[in-house]
């Protein structure tokens, strides 16, 4: 659905670029998370893929979409959470909606169904500019909605947002991923990458150093280590075995079958972990 | 498109009416003419007005007409109703064989006198009267202020026409909403149509309303709106260029004051300078907005004449078009 190969960008169309020879593909129904710190090039190339920034240099294809000839067509099947609550203040959320559902050529959702989804039935006329930001965050994110996206770009979908509605927006793309979605998520979150993404790139001065999913580079750059907490004697005490040292194995089983273990816990990598491991630098 | 250009201006409109500098912008220029109107009366005093009763016959009128300006009615009744209003009109009827003078009782001093020696100069009786009166003519058919007030807010609506779309615009850029609609399949021509469509309907509106207020209703309305199609061009390209510039609102109306400079400069340069320096003015396209509208409510107008204007105020809307195009583009990207 998404097929970019060699992308440059310079916003000064000099030397220096945001987006160095970025190459990946995502496939239909897949949710693809871009990983990277901020300025790293991630909301560059979400740029030049929704069309809001021009094509430079390289292949970028969405959706059969060809943006070195951009169409307009191509809005109708692809929608766009922005991380910044960019809603018209002087409008209330469903007059915000309505306005946008009119911009389409295909069959739209219906603007209150959307609110009810995100939970904002209720304030659904309210003036946007009455709205917290995480109401406005929500507001964007039920019109990025609105045309049944075929491709949808969420650009950090659940950022100010509190737990119980955090959970509520990724139950909808789980939800829309399984109805056929293909998701393309930046984020610099990586407990939701981790929770929703099938594959990650991670982004780093504008390259893309590593491409797979969670659970490989889990397992690729993660120690096979289990730490456990367990009394012996009264005294409560920690340790660490590896499960792929035959005799750390064997006294781990013997701890097991004692019964006294209180917690255990295995130390796969966080894809935080792996980052810094690969790129020498944070998410933040 | 036509359905997303609609849109675009739906919500700017909407969202305007939400806005109280906007709606004052809206409401401005007819409250000022109404003001405006409101004196007319001493300053239409230059001429002379009749309302007459139709069954005086056409002479009497063709005869008036040549002094003033000249009301047919149908009736006494409609004769006092149109006495009664704000400006000064002395009604005339006949009782019998004898002319009736209608006054409301505030007109200028000696009308009474200056229209009985008017009559009685028309029925070729001589007159002994206690006053002086002499006929000349300086050439002021209709009230002066009347006359430039009604320009002077026609060309201030197209400019006022803009400032809403400079609003429309700082706004998108303020809460990122531009981005939204450029994610949609909003193109780029629909996004400034749609921006440029209440920078035409609000100044004809106003501008119509505007001479309505100063009792402009005879003139050809076919020309007008010609003239203010292609005036309001030229207000809607200042609109995009402080919308692009300005960062938020108050910003936009301090560079808005500033386009007022040119628009009064050519207004008060096409009242004041004689003929022979008027070309010194040609540069701006509100001097030919004036000249086009001056010469509608003169009724001198001619179809070749007007296309003239709006061609000269289009050329001049292309050549600031060209000039700032490509800051306008880099703006709304």
């Amino acid at each position: 659905m998404i097929k970019v190969n060699g992308l440059w960008h310079s916003y000064s169309k000099d030397n220096i670029y945001a987006v160095k020879n970025v190459t990946f593909g995502v496939e239909k129904g897949e949710i693809f998370g871009f990983l990277g710190p901020s300025g790293a090039g991630k909301s560059t190339t979400q740029g030049i893929l929704t069309g809001l920034l021009p094509l430079q240099k390289g292949e970028v294809y969405v959706g059969g979409y060809d943006l070195k000839k951009p169409c307009d067509d191509m809005f109708n099947i692809i929608g766009v959470s922005f991380e910044q609550p960019n809603v018209y203040g002087k409008l209330t959320a469903v007059e915000n909606l309505e306005f946008f559902a009119r911009l389409y050529d295909v069959p739209v959702n219906d603007p209150m169904h959307l609110l009810k989804m995100v939970g904002l039935e209720n304030d659904a006329k309210k003036k946007a500019s009455e709205f917290s930001k995480g109401m406005k965050q929500r507001l964007v994110f039920a019109r990025s909605m609105l045309n049944n996206p075929e491709i949808w770009f969420l650009d950090e979908p659940t950022a100010g947002l509190d737990p119980a509605t955090a959970g509520r927006i990724k139950e909808i793309i789980r939800d829309r991923n399984k109805k056929g979605t293909t998701i393309f998520l930046t984020t610099h979150n990586m407990y939701v990458a981790d929770e929703l993404c099938d594959r990650v790139a991670f982004i780093n001065d504008g390259e893309i150093v590593l491409i797979d999913s969670p659970r490989n580079l889990k397992l690729k750059y993660g120690d096979r280590l289990v730490e456990v907490e367990y009394r012996e004697e009264g005294e409560l005490i920690k340790e660490t075995f590896s499960i792929t040292d035959d005799n750390e194995r064997q006294k781990l089983t013997r701890l097991i079958a004692s019964g006294n273990i209180e917690t255990m816990h295995t130390k796969e990598a966080t894809l935080e972990e792996i980052f810094i491991k690969v790129t020498g630098r944070g998410l933040k | 498109m036509l359905k997303r250009i609609v849109a675009i201006a739906a919500r700017d409109l909407k969202s305007g009416m939400r806005d109280f500098m906007v709606v004052y912008i809206i409401i401005a220029p007819i409250l000022l003419a109404y003001v405006l109107s409101l004196f007319v009366p001493s300053a239409g005093a230059a001429t002379l007005q009749f309302a007459v009763d139709k069954k005086l016959g056409n002479d009497i009128v063709d005869y008036l007409s040549q002094l003033g300006n000249v009301e047919v009615m149908k009736d006494a009744d409609s004769i006092k109703n149109r006495v009664m209003q704000s400006d000064d009109v002395v009604g005339i009827t006949k009782d019998g064989t004898k002319y009736e003078i209608i006054l409301e009782g505030n007109e200028t001093e000696n009308t009474d006198i200056v229209t009985k020696q008017i009559l009685m100069h028309f029925e070729g009786a001589g007159s002994e009267l206690p006053v002086e009166i002499k006929f000349s003519d300086i050439g002021w058919r209709i009230s002066p202020l009347a006359q430039y007030g009604a320009i002077t807010l026609v060309i201030m609506t197209t400019v006022l026409g803009g400032m809403m779309i400079s609003f429309g615009i700082v706004e998108e850029k303020q809460s990122g909403t531009i981005g939204a609609v450029y994610a949609s399949p909003v193109g780029r021509i629909e996004f400034v149509t749609g921006k440029s469509i209440l920078g035409f309907i609000i100044p004809i509106a106003q501008s119509i309303a505007v001479m309505m207020i100063f009792r402009f209703t005879d003139v050809n309305f076919a020309m007008l709106l010609l003239v203010i199609l292609c005036s309001s061009l030229i207000g809607i390209l200042i609109g995009f260029v402080i919308g692009v510039i300005a960062n938020d609102q108050i910003s936009a109306v301090s560079s808005m004051k500033m386009t007022f400079l040119p628009a009064a400069a050519s207004v008060i340069g096409a009242i004041l300078l004689p003929s022979r320096w008027l070309p010194v003015l040609y540069w701006s396209p509100f001097y030919w907005t004036f000249a086009a509208i001056n010469d509608l409510i003169l009724k001198r107008e001619t179809w070749a004449n007007t296309l003239t204007y709006c061609g000269a105020i289009l050329l001049l809307t292309l050549f600031a078009f060209l000039l700032f195009k490509k800051r306008i583009k880099t703006g709304l990207a």
